[in-house]
């Protein structure tokens, strides 16, 4: 295919438009790393602007471009086992990244990533490798996942989009939680994996072992299983020959409709919506009008390109390929990730034919895409300024779009304004959301405690009532045919058999129910237990996926200086009601600041005080002397002051810190530092099964500081 | 107050007014010309930075006594005996035997030509002098400087004909002196110089606590230094102020009446009380004995049956409602005796038959809406002409600071640019609800609002910020005749004692308005 024309040296013009404002986008704060390279390599190539040199198969050699030798895969992994790092020596032996451009972990841009060393977004590299093999050159188009079960649902968006996936085990670890939870996901997607064996220059490195438990609890034949190190760079070779040689080739063009699928997209103020899709069928060009299924939104196409990892302007993309395209869209709704993008010529010349033979199909075929994402935790955000209600409705909207697990809906509370219940599919996605509202959006925010969602039934047979609460503080109040149900959650844990009895004890401390326990090799044991784990709070958190029983639950309120605080109400069971509220007010006690006049804090069930705390009053809040040489130096103290109230939220008279809010989330940490040092967390998450039901994976991560083996929970539920 | 109406009257004649400002740079005066005259009572405008005294009779006339149109000047002289255990100023001491000290000479001499310098580079700033009705020697101890050098900076100040100043006809006249620093002659001279106010560093008249603060001396020493004044002055002509420390490490409570009752009754009357509760500062001695802490806030405790807990040798803090205690007891037992509570930590004598007013002239113009003060010496700040300088605060710094200065450019203390006047209104308004709030005066809200710089809006914001301590009875605000808005003020002593909270909201709500 060919698409060098007179139109396309016309086109240069708008090109180079687009070029100016790359320059422009250096200081836009969400991707620096990419957008800096982007730039640069952008001008390398607009030196000469006349001619766009055909850039479109370079490197390709004398076979040029075909679906055969195309390659397209996921790297998956649990947390940490090394996805980025491997990326990253994919990137350099194919030299796609310069040497002296290299970073570790290159591919996580956002600043965010960065400072927590963890991958939050996928993210596609396209590297061109000739293999040892036949000595042709090969396109692999590689996406590297996050590893946190957070982010599960850029994982399952990023397998779509491939043939094959990597299977990166650390071999000094292990099969983990997300190792197999992945496993399944890639299955799912009925696509090749292959498992690598990372960190074997770790002298914990086990290769043998871990290659027995993944042929055990996988299934997956080990006897080719390439030892690698991304760190030192052995067997990367080897690596990408088996992807070549195992990974199948993305099916040709049928001849039918360009179709392509949105796996990601972002927001850029200069450029709009960006859309990052691979190419099912046919192909696209700059120029072309394309249409999206779904919104039935249409653009004119701008830009094409591949990601290398930064944006490489192309003339088309073919089937097989992975690339992103540009429109000016400005609607972040036009471009959902899921969609499916056609082009409008074809589009309405298909659907004159159906209008011909009155046939009710659609034009063209929308692509499966993807469900959407179940939040599974549930938080109210609020601005602490009012004023910033519309930016935050805003910010929202493109952060929305950059991050599609994301939703929100408006919510107004008495004590907090206005504000938005968001859902999340975790609590560091939750973490990860606020942060990037505050920093790349600069605002200022308080979050509640994220809780589950309960279920309350009324009345029995036709009469039966269900309502759906997401925030405690919407519980109704008890009455006696109402039946409250909370989330279980089939744990299984996986560990190394020593530790099964301290996994037991931690089990039974947590109300589990007992169900299973095998020994999948005679180091490494499931165990299984069923759990409301009411007394973790937050942590107990279904949806509407997996089983509800009825639980003896009540809502537990909390009033400071006699006024309600609904943000932070709790649901807890009643025998443990009095240990939860205490905990509560006493938490509270510490984390509320002193004010000048005392502050009683209760917790009650109802219009019942059952436990009860006060803050005493401050005693004296004055600066002795106020003379003209230390006029500055005071104010800036009590500006300070000043800052540090704005941050708070005054309910009623008293102004409430944001970590306040999170009393509910402290009072567990609090609990589990006493009893065994452990910091524990549940997650939960979702996926596509073929026939179209859902499975759902919950996971417990137990990370005990002194041993870094006992950390890996898993729990898998129908 | 009423000069504000005065000044609002010349506005109605901007050409007239401007014809008495100074020559003094009608360049920038085109150059901030968007700042319109009615602001010039908060922020004054650069062209009319110095209210000179050229004044001619019909202009006199506008301004029957023309006080409010002049400045107050700050000299600081930082020499100390030794640091204080309490004291975070500039300062720099220089041991005991400072007059037989070669090294002490030679610092005094590069101290004293560097306030010279500044002297000069105002006076070169200016064609004409400029009046003050305050001048105030603060340190350090400026009673431990040598008279010579007293009298050379004296003599720059307004002395000569190539003086910057003139001194109002009432003007005040401060030294700060320290008991034991000083004698009979020493003080003669200093009343000779012109110093009619001397303010006595007493801080307890126990001398357990004067040993834990770290001073050099004794009680004793201040009730001779004392008997020295009245020599001097005279039982009638004695004015002074005494600063008194509460909230002392191991000052009890009946400590502290045992030491107010003592300095009501020091002959002749001390006519005004500076009272500070104690601040505990990082880099202190006190900062490093209690971790640099008001942490200690065990305020369920009563005073009575409060548990002091000794860290090593040194006494206890007293609790926050300990001091607050102090607090609360001076001021009602000072009023008893006399004295006006006219500022957070400002007593000033008024009992009995006595009409003049003992406030200090020289602290209330920091309080002032728009009080304007040079100053020169180490670590001290001028607020002039829209702009706060503060010079550098360690010796070696200063001394080359002003050695860098030269007249054929504007002095630094002058210099505004265009930015910061455009921060200025803002900035303005935080110093004037800060200073406002912590006098007994008040806070005029009608003045704010009356301004083209402030918004009503602003109002609206001062006045949601100050509504907990209405709601908690920590303030008031008055109207009555035809205010709209009122006289805000925190109320004498909980208000007060809580008046950073109290501000703070205020500054917050200023702040979220600003947004
Ligand atoms: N010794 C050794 N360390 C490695 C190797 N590969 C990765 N690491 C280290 O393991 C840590 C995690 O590596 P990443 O590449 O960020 O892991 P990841 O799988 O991308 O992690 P997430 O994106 O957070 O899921 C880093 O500190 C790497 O330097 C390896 O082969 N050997
Ligand atoms: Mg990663």
């Amino acid at each position: 295919m060919k698409f060098i024309s007179a139109s396309l040296l016309l086109s240069c013009l708008p090109l180079l438009a687009a070029f100016t404002s790359n320059k422009l986008r250096l200081h836009h704060p969400t991707r620096p790393s990419i957008s800096t390279r982007t730039s640069s390599s952008l001008r390398s190539t607009t030196d000469k602007p006349t001619i766009i040199p055909s850039n479109q198969d370079a490197g390709l050699g004398p076979s040029g471009y075909s679906t055969t030798r195309v390659r397209n895969f996921s790297i998956i992994a649990h947390i940490d086992h090394g996805k980025s790092t491997l990326a990253d020596r994919l990137l350099e032996t194919t030299d796609t990244v310069a040497k002296r451009d290299m970073e570790a972990q290159l591919l996580d841009s956002m600043d965010l990533e960065r400072e927590r060393g963890i991958t939050i977004k996928l993210q596609a590299a396209r590297v061109l490798y000739r293999s040892q093999e036949d000595g042709e050159v090969y396109i692999l188009n590689l996406i590297d996942t996050p590893g946190h079960v957070d982010f599960s649902y850029e994982v399952s968006r990023s397998l779509a989009a491939c043939e094959g996936a990597l299977l990166v085990v650390d071999a000094s670890q292990g099969i983990e939680a997300q190792t197999l939870a992945n496993v399944y996901l890639a299955l799912e997607n009925n696509l090749e994996i292959i498992p690598v064996l990372n960190k074997i220059d770790l002298p914990a490195a086990d290769p043998e072992r871990v290659a027995d438990e993944i042929e055990e609890t996988i299934g997956l034949d080990c006897s080719n299983i390439v030892h690698a190190s991304a760190k030192t760079g052995i067997g990367i070779n080897e690596i990408m020959e088996s992807i070549v040689k195992y990974v199948p080739p993305p099916p040709p063009a049928t001849g039918g409709p360009f179709r392509a699928l949105i796996f990601d997209s972002l927001f850029d103020p200069y450029r709009g919506v960006i859309v990052f899709f691979r190419v099912v069928d046919g192909a696209v060009k700059k120029g072309d009008k394309i249409r999206f299924l779904n919104s039935k939104a249409e653009h004119d196409v701008t830009e094409v390109g591949i990601m290398q990892p930064q944006q490489v302007p192309v003339e088309a993309l073919r089937a097989g390929e992975v690339g992103y395209l540009c429109g000016s869209i400005k609607d972040v709704l036009d471009a959902r990730v899921g969609d499916t993008i056609t082009l409008s010529s074809e589009y309405k010349a298909a659907a004159a034919k159906l209008k011909e033979s009155k046939s009710e199909e659609e034009p063209i075929k929308p692509l499966p895409g993807y469900s959407e994402a179940t939040p599974m935790v549930f938080a109210g955000i609020f601005p602490v300024d009012a004023d910033q209600y519309e930016s935050l409705r805003l910010a929202l909207s493109k952060l929305r779009l950059n991050d599609a697990a994301l939703s929100y809906e408006p919510e107004t509370s008495g004590a907090m304004g206005f504000g938005f219940r968001c859902g999340f599919l975790g609590l560091l996605h939750m973490d990860v959301v606020r942060e990037r509202l505050e920093r790349e959006y600069d605002l200022d925010l308080i979050v509640t405690a994220p809780a589950v969602v309960y279920r309350v039934e009324q009345g029995e047979g036709e009469k039966k009532k269900v309502i759906v609460v997401d925030a405690p503080s919407k519980m109704p109040d008890k009455l006696r045919d109402m039946k409250i149900m909370e989330p279980y959650v089939r744990v299984e844990v996986l560990t190394p058999s020593e530790y099964n009895g301290k996994v037991m004890e931690l089990g039974t401390e947590r109300r589990g129910i007992f169900k299973d326990l095998k020994y999948m090799t005679p180091q490494r044991s499931s165990i299984v237990y069923e759990v409301s784990d009411i007394t973790q709070g937050y942590a107990s958190m279904e949806y509407q996926l997996i089983e509800y029983r009825e639980g003896d639950l009540v809502r537990l309120d909390v009033k400071i200086n006699y006024e309600d605080a609904p943000p932070l109400s709790t649901i807890v069971h009643v025998d443990a009601a009095q240990t939860v509220g205490r905990r509560l007010v006493a938490s509270l006690k510490e984390l509320i600041p002193r004010q000048m006049f005392k502050v009683p804090i209760q917790a009650c069930i109802g219009v019942n005080v059952i436990a009860s705390a006060s803050i005493s009053p401050m005693r004296k809040d004055v600066l002795a002397k106020c003379y003209g040489g230390d006029l500055s130096r005071k104010k800036k103290l009590l500006q300070k002051q000043a800052k540090g109230k704005k941050r708070m939220k005054a309910m009623g008279k008293v102004s409430v810190p944001q970590e306040a809010f999170m009393a509910g989330l402290q009072r567990i940490m609090k609990n589990n530092d006493d009893e065994d040092a452990a910091s524990i967390s549940l997650r939960d998450i979702n996926f596509p099964k073929k026939d179209g039901d859902w499975e759902r994976i919950s996971s417990v991560t137990i990370n005990d500081i002194t041993n870094p083996y006992y950390r890996s929970l898993v729990a898998i539920h129908k | 107050m009423n000069w504000i109406a005065k000044l609002k009257l010349l506005m109605v004649l901007p050409v007239r007014v401007s014809s008495f400002y100074a020559p003094l740079s009608t360049k920038r005066l085109t150059s901030t010309t968007h700042i319109t005259l009615d602001d010039n009572r908060f922020c004054s405008h650069p062209s009319r930075h110095l209210r000179h005294v050229q004044l001619s009779s019909t202009e006199t006339e506008t301004y029957p006594n023309g006080q409010n149109e002049s400045y107050g000047l700050y000299v600081h002289i930082p020499f100390c005996r030794r640091r204080c255990n309490y004291c975070d100023f500039a300062i720099v001491p220089i041991g005991k035997e400072s007059s037989s000290n070669t090294g002490f000479a030679k610092i005094n001499q590069q101290y004293t030509d560097a306030l010279l310098t500044e002297l000069s580079m105002i006076a070169a700033s200016t064609s004409s002098k400029i009046l003050l009705r305050s001048i105030y020697f603060g340190g350090g101890t400026p009673s431990l400087a040598p008279l010579s050098t007293l009298e050379k900076i004296m003599h720059a100040i307004y002395k000569s004909d190539s003086s910057p100043f003139l001194l109002d006809e009432d003007a005040e006249v401060t030294i700060e002196m320290d008991p034991g620093t000083f004698d009979l002659d020493k003080l003669k001279a200093v009343k000779e110089m012109g110093f009619n106010r001397i303010s006595l560093g007493v801080q307890s008249l126990d001398d357990t606590i004067l040993q834990t603060l770290g001073r050099v001396h004794r009680s004793s020493d201040v009730y001779s230094s004392i008997d020295m004044i009245r020599q001097v002055y005279g039982e009638e002509g004695s004015n002074y102020s005494i600063d008194l420390i509460s909230g002392v490490p191991g000052l009890t409570l009946a400590a502290w009446t045992e030491t107010l009752y003592k300095a009501t009754r020091l002959h002749p009357r001390p006519l005004h009380i500076s009272l500070y509760d104690l601040q505990v500062e990082a880099g202190t001695a006190f900062g490093k004995w209690y971790d640099g802490g008001d942490t200690r806030d065990d305020a369920e405790t009563s005073p009575a049956v409060s548990i002091q807990i000794k860290t090593s040798n040194h006494p206890a803090l007293p609790s926050t409602e300990e001091c607050a205690w102090q607090y609360k007891y001076a001021s009602g037992y000072l009023r008893n005796k006399g004295y006006e509570h006219y500022e957070i930590s400002s007593y000033a004598y008024n009992g009995q038959s006595s009409t003049v007013s003992h406030r200090s002239k020289h602290n209330q113009i920091y309080w002032e809406m728009s009080g304007q003060w040079y100053s020169i010496g180490l670590g001290s700040t001028s607020s002039l002409n829209c702009v706060r300088y503060a010079r550098p605060r360690a010796l070696s710094d200063y001394i080359s600071w002003t050695r860098k200065l030269t007249k054929s450019s504007k002095p630094p203390w002058l210099l505004s640019t265009e930015q910061t006047i455009d921060k200025e209104s803002e900035r303005k308004l935080l110093d004037i609800v800060m200073t406002r709030l912590r006098t007994s005066d008040g806070l005029d809200l009608d003045q704010i609002a009356g301004q083209t710089q402030f918004k009503e809006a602003h109002v609206d914001s001062i006045l949601r910020g100050f509504q907990l301590a209405i709601d908690l009875d920590l303030g008031t605000i008055n109207t009555s005749g035809d205010h709209k808005y009122g006289l805000m003020r925190l109320k004498d002593p909980n208000g007060f004692l809580f008046s950073n909270n109290i501000i703070s909201n205020i500054f917050m709500e200023l702040d979220l308005e600003s947004d």
